[in-house]
């Protein structure tokens, strides 16, 4: 059995007795390990999750994000625990913004799990190089999949869940005993661009083409879509234009511009300096497409050797905020593909994580990463199983 | 993507990557910015540097990858594969890139000039070739840059190594080796720290001096090894003692000095302060200290001066103020070391005014042997007949400057200040010139012998035995004619050595005489282990000997022990007829006393014998 849960459960409100109830639940499925996630919710209880996360006597990782995905619906409150089918072997990484040189040495179990699951503080610094150092030493060997948790309100505060309790500023790394197929995919089109992002500092995009950020950006955008900054919020534009880093013969990494400074543009995840950037125009049809049919192709790709299971998906917060009503469309399309007969469960994140095709670790945005548990069939190169299983 | 667009795309690629090339000066960080980069922005999988070894600079080492993204490929046998690539690769300047594949994987070696390679990996889709092309002019930038950055090292390297050197010398200017403490320089500038904040706060502190009693006594009979070892224990019990910002340091063979500072306002809070300190010391002494493979009891001797220095009509300035607080700080441990030992003392004015007196008697020592304003008085023995049969030789000294000086007062100073030894080299002189003198008159024959007495400094010298033998042959004398005094404090700083000295001079027949008997350790246990003829039994026995019955005992026993040894017994400090009386059926060798002769200058010593004869 190569599921990724024994079981989900999902209450609206995290209370004493909801997390009870649930655990109650979930242990009875006799797991290895428990994946607790909690939407970010103003009425939050976070001395109750501590306590909670410090009582159990298996390991207990997760976190606090913008949104929880249960039943092919956005949760934007509540808690969902899922019980872990495999051992894992959890590490955290404390103080990520004040790491003068993010260096780090990962245990030989850590190494030896064939997957890893990474949660990180989505508003800490430095987690374009750690992701950068994680890649030196796990290589190719580990397929490497998370996303950022956190507060849409952009305020930094506890959001990653061990045994030890709440964390922040940190990042969590959960080896896992399953096999992952990772599907990703944004479906943001080339609109404007190339352009030299010839003056950055980190995630602050100060010039493009040697004039003010903002400047260039807006006469784009305005242009576009007769939309003016001036009568509008900045994201409520620029949601619908990120930019695109450009990646020789790769798709484009999406960086997503949330707020304005000055004529500076703030986004989320590091742009390198002196690289090309486009400027990108998402439509709705297109997003959903390129996420499900993502899916699909590792799932074709594939079937002839694995057998698949039940996936998990870190879906982009802005994807949601970009697509809103029609969001659910892009969930029950995954969830379709995944499995016909149970709705894909995920957390919306504040930045994706994920291996590249080339094999390095990524910091995406406005992207879907939708992980597939899998498990290689003993006779590969035959069609012994194909299609899905649930768990 | 169309024509202007991929133009576009490798002009940026140039761009991007030359920017980030030389962004550091050190290799290894410049580098992990570039491969990262040049990762980053050509989708590759895996990249490696292989950079020539910069330390040896002609040695083509160039089998490890320096830098590595990932840090191991996960196909031990590509990396192998790789490696051999490399190396062939390598040594064919005419190629800079080349193209390789391994299983699905595409491999693609860049030379970088003088510098090394770097090894580039794409998995499914190849890099164009017009992409690679476009790197061409990056790998000449990035090979002056790896060279800037190599030479960058080597200056690094040169300083650092300089810096070493440098601090080196310092530790060797301001370190003690032994102990690791700070020598008397670096504890004279951080003295001069203290001494200005304290007169800058009106605020007090404390010098204070320490010498290890008796350590010479630890190095010659345990060696010197104990001896260093010892020190490095003491140094670690007195580094327990001291606050951050206090400073100790290791002045001298056994001395140590330790500045306490800001201990108060007034003098009497920092000598309360202080006292507790010292008393601290005393206390960490009292047990034995454990070395490797002995244990040996230590004391200390601390003299303290509390700083600032004030005197009555004299402006310190800041230099003056420090060297007056360490010269304090010595007379006062000079005091302890005169007086009891193991104890501590502050610097008080009347210690300065016996110090001020002992300088200038040393001062006058020097000008005394220069001049030979030295003279010998000699003091008969007589036997229980009264008849004369020896004599002391009892130096004296008029100095035109100081009167008479008592030997009390300039043999000490003389034995602290080393001189001594001159000083008892011209006594033996003269007493030898003596003896050959009274022999040529033909009148020594009365004589048993003169005696003189020996220093323990002079005892300790390693020519001693020499020197000895020089004056009897000089003076061409029978060395039984002339008898050395020693006191038991002579023998006992090592009496392995004191023995085998005593024996060589004994076979030369020059005698020794045990001077002070029993005023003293008076171990039996060593009695009659020492080559002795004789032994002088301590005048405080003998005053008033009629009418102590204590003192009759142990006199009695004295002169039994005498008897059992086989030694003669001398009696010293005899006053009056009484004294005398009691000795007329004793088995006693002679007799010496004021009661009899007092010591006389040569001259009448000489007519005396001459009369006598």
């Amino acid at each position: 059995m190569s599921a990724l849960f024994t079981s989900v459960q999902f209450a609206d409100r995290v209370s004493e007795q909801s997390l009870t109830e649930l655990l109650s639940a979930t242990i009875q499925t006799n797991p290895a390990a428990l994946m607790l996630h909690c939407a970010d919710d103003v009425s939050l209880d976070l001395a109750l999750i501590e306590a909670f996360l410090q009582s159990q006597h298996i390991p207990i990782f997760g976190g606090i994000f913008p949104g929880l995905l249960f039943a092919g619906e956005v949760k934007n409150t509540g808690v969902l625990l899922a019980g872990v089918s495999q051992n894992v072997h959890i590490e955290l990484l404390s103080n990520l913004s004040t790491l003068s040189s993010p260096k780090f040495t990962l245990t030989p179990q850590l190494l030896s799990c064939p997957s890893m699951m990474v949660l990180v503080d989505g508003l800490a610094r430095n987690i374009d190089p750690c992701l950068q150092h994680l890649f030196n030493q796990v290589g190719h060997s580990i397929r490497v999949v998370g996303g950022g948790a956190g507060s849409l309100s952009f305020k930094q505060k506890p959001c990653l869940f061990t045994n030890q309790g709440l964390s922040q500023d940190a990042m969590l790394l959960v080896g896992m005993s399953n096999q992952l197929e990772l599907a990703i995919a944004h479906g943001w089109q080339k609109l404007a661009g190339p352009y030299l992002a010839n003056q950055v500092d980190g995630n602050v995009v100060e010039q493009l083409n040697f004039q003010p950020a903002l400047e260039v950006y807006q006469q784009v955008i305005e242009h576009h879509s007769g939309l003016k900054f001036s009568e509008h919020e900045f994201f409520a534009i620029a949601k619908t234009y990120p930019f695109g880093i450009e990646r020789l013969d790769d798709d484009v990494l999406v960086r997503d511009p949330i707020t304005c400074e000055q004529n500076h543009m703030v986004c989320v995840g590091k742009i390198p300096d002196n690289t090309m950037l486009y400027i990108l125009h998402g439509e709705a049809d297109n997003l959903i497409s390129a996420s499900v049919n993502a899916v699909q192709e590792v799932l074709s790709e594939y079937s002839a050797s694995h057998t698949f299971y039940d996936g998990f998906l870190f879906d982009c917060i802005s994807r949601q905020l970009f697509l809103e009503d029609r969001f659910v469309e892009e969930l029950q399309g995954i969830s379709s593909t995944v499995n016909e007969n149970q709705a894909i469960i995920g957390v919306l994140v504040l930045g994706e994580i994920a291996s590249g095709a080339a094999g390095s670790i990524n910091f995406h945005n406005k992207t879907a990463v939708t992980v597939l548990s899998c498990k290689q069939s003993k006779t590969t190169g035959t069609k012994a199983i194909t299609g899905l299983q649930s768990n | 993507m169309d024509q202007n667009n991929r133009t576009l795309q490798l002009v940026s690629i140039q761009h991007e990557l030359a920017m980030s090339i030389g962004l550091d000066l050190n290799l290894a960080v410049m580098l992990e910015v570039f491969i990262g980069r040049m990762q980053q922005r050509l989708s590759l999988s895996a990249i490696q540097m292989f950079i020539r070894n910069p330390d040896i600079s002609l040695t083509h080492n160039i089998d490890k990858a320096y830098l590595s993204s990932p840090q191991t490929l996960s196909d031990s046998d590509e990396q192998h594969w790789l490696n051999q690539q490399i190396a062939q690769f390598y040594v064919m300047p005419e190629q800079n890139i080349s193209a390789l594949q391994y299983e699905k994987k595409h491999w693609y070696l860049l030379r970088i000039t003088d510098v090394g390679v770097v090894a580039a990996q794409r998995k499914q889709v190849a890099i164009e070739n017009m992409v690679l092309q476009a790197l061409r002019p990056l790998l000449s930038r990035l090979a002056l840059s790896c060279q800037a950055c190599i030479e960058h090292q080597f200056l690094l390297d040169e300083i650092k190594n300089r810096k070493k050197v440098e601090q080196q010398l310092i530790e060797q200017t301001y370190i003690d080796h032994l102990t690791g403490l700070p020598n008397r320089k670096m504890f004279n500038l951080s003295l001069e720290k203290n001494v200005a904040k304290a007169l800058r706060e009106h605020s007090c502190g404390a010098v204070l001096y320490i010498d290890v009693d008796r350590f010479k006594l630890v190095n010659d009979t345990l060696g010197h090894g104990v001896g260093d070892e010892l020190l490095i224990s003491v140094a670690n019990l007195l580094k327990s003692c001291v606050r951050n910002g206090d400073a100790l340091a290791r002045v001298g063979g056994d001395e140590f000095i330790m500045t306490l500072s800001q201990l108060g306002e007034s003098a009497a809070e920092v000598e309360t302060t202080v006292s507790r300190i010292a008393q601290k010391m005393l206390r960490m002494t009292a047990t034995p200290l454990e070395l490797k493979h002995c244990s040996v009891n230590v004391s200390l001797s601390i003299g303290i001066c509390v700083f600032p220095v004030f005197t009555n009509n004299q402006h310190l300035n800041l230099k003056q103020h420090c060297n007056a607080a360490v010269k304090n700080a010595d007379i006062a441990m000079y005091q302890v070391k005169r007086n009891t030992r193991n104890n501590y003392a502050f610097y008080r004015h009347e210690l300065q005014v016996l110090s001020d007196k002992r300088i200038n008697i040393e001062k006058h020592l020097h000008i005394a042997l220069r001049e030979q304003q030295f003279s010998l008085h000699y003091q008969p023995l007589v036997n229980k007949s009264g008849q004369i049969i020896a004599a002391e030789a009892l130096i004296r000294w008029h100095s035109p400057d100081l009167g008479w000086v008592s030997p009390a007062d300039f043999i000490p100073i003389a034995e602290e200040s080393g001189l001594i030894v001159d000083i008892s080299q011209w006594v033996v002189n003269k007493a030898c010139g003596l003896i050959a003198e009274l022999t040529q008159k033909n009148v020594f024959s009365a004589l048993k012998y003169l005696s003189i007495n020996i220093s323990p400094r002079y005892f300790s010298q390693t020519n001693f035995v020499a020197k000895l033998n020089k004056a009897v042959v000089e003076h061409q004398i029978e060395p039984t004619h002339l008898r050395l005094e020693i006191t038991e404090g002579v023998a006992l700083v090592n009496i392995d050595n004191a023995i085998h000295t005593m024996q060589v001079l004994r076979e030369q027949g020059l005698y020794f005489m045990l001077d002070d008997f029993g005023n003293g350790y008076s171990s039996l246990s060593y009695l009659h282990k020492l080559p002795l003829q004789a032994v002088k039994i301590d005048r405080s026995f003998i005053t008033d000997i009629h009418l102590s019955s204590n003192n009759r005992v142990i006199v009695n026993a004295m002169i039994d022990i005498s008897s059992h040894f086989s030694l003669e017994c001398i009696i010293e400090g005899v006053e009056n007829q009484a004294e005398a009386d009691y000795f007329r059926d004793k088995a006693i060798a002679a007799i010496q006393g004021f009661h009899f002769y007092r010591p006389l200058p040569e001259a009448d010593f000489v007519r005396l014998v001459l009369t006598n004869h």
